[in-house]
């Protein structure tokens, strides 16, 4: 695997419509009327229903996981929520390597992370360290 | 001339005694294998997710939850139920205090701290507490930075993770 600054992940890349946000819905209990009905989120000033960030949080832990495989640990992750993610958007997750440090414990790699939909428009940022033992 | 008035805090003395206090503890059912499944189908439909998540589980080879897994995203022991408090003073609400003036609330975004995995069988401890309350101008006007801190042990009382989340309000 290359670990050096500036390689990029493979991206995550999903359409998001509302079969996503169901079954997300489903097993975080997000029933939020704005994610669930187009008439919901227009009250909230959106075109239509809108996704939930946590799914944006999961979708880059997603890029992270299948980038690492079983070899390495996330010990952080921070996001940044920028933008609603739009029904029967293409949403892909990003990431590149901006840091990499040599520990006691392995190598601890920092990583920027960002998700965007497919009209360019940034949805959340983030961060993650991932720890690869030695 | 009206002369105009500018808010100089919407942080009152109530809520800076309140930082630090707990917001919340909760202790999940134990995690189970159909729980790690649920999730992981969810968050990578349409494609499968990993087998790790969806393998067969059990005693002898117990799965691994992901990382953002949430053990207490249903029903947790003795606690029933309830349609969210989705208002701008929901925070201090939960404290039993008088929340800001303030009617639009912002996700501010999460910082989060991995230990130990979640494991299949794992019952998990969460505290919630009020972390602080900062402003800053903004081009709207006065924004109030509210942060809560949650700490998730396991059964074994280690370190499962730590968040710090952020919202704003104005």
């Amino acid at each position: 695997m290359d670990l050096s600054v500036g390689t990029e992940l493979p991206p995550f890349v999903r359409e998001t419509r509302m079969e996503n946000w169901n079954r997300f819905a489903a097993v975080m209990d997000e029933f939020v009327p704005h994610h669930m009905d187009d008439d919901d989120g227009r009250i909230s000033g959106m075109p239509g229903a809108f996704g939930m960030g946590n799914l944006q949080s999961s979708y880059m832990h997603n890029l992270i996981r299948d980038w690492m495989g079983e070899g390495g640990r996330i010990c952080n992750f921070t996001i940044q929520w920028q933008q609603p993610n739009f029904k029967n958007t293409i949403v892909t997750a990003s990431g590149r390597i901006i840091a990499v440090e040599d520990t006691a414990e392995g190598k601890l790699v920092s990583l920027e992370l960002w998700t965007e939909d497919n009209n360019d428009r940034r949805l959340a940022n983030g961060t993650a360290k991932v720890l690869f033992s030695a | 001339m009206s002369e105009a008035t500018e808010t100089v805090t919407n942080i009152s003395e109530e809520m800076r005694n309140a930082i630090g206090r707990e917001l919340s503890t909760r202790t999940s059912y134990p995690i189970s294998a159909s729980d790690i499944r649920k999730w992981a189908i969810a968050v990578y439909f349409p494609e499968s997710p990993p087998e790790r998540f969806v393998g067969a589980g059990g005693p002898d080879a117990p799965l691994t939850a992901p990382e953002e897994f949430n053990p207490f995203a249903w029903a947790a022991p003795g606690k029933k139920p309830k349609k969210p408090d989705v208002t701008a003073g929901f925070l201090e609400n939960q404290l039993g205090i008088t929340p800001p003036p303030l009617s639009t609330v912002l996700n501010g975004g999460t910082v989060v701290e991995y230990g130990v995995p979640m494991m299949e069988g794992d019952v998990i401890t969460a505290t919630n507490r009020l972390d602080n309350y900062t402003e800053k101008q903004g081009k709207r006007g006065l924004l109030l930075f509210s942060s809560m801190k949650d700490e998730w042990t396991n059964q074994r009382g280690e370190m499962v993770k730590r968040t710090t989340s952020t919202v704003i309000r104005l």
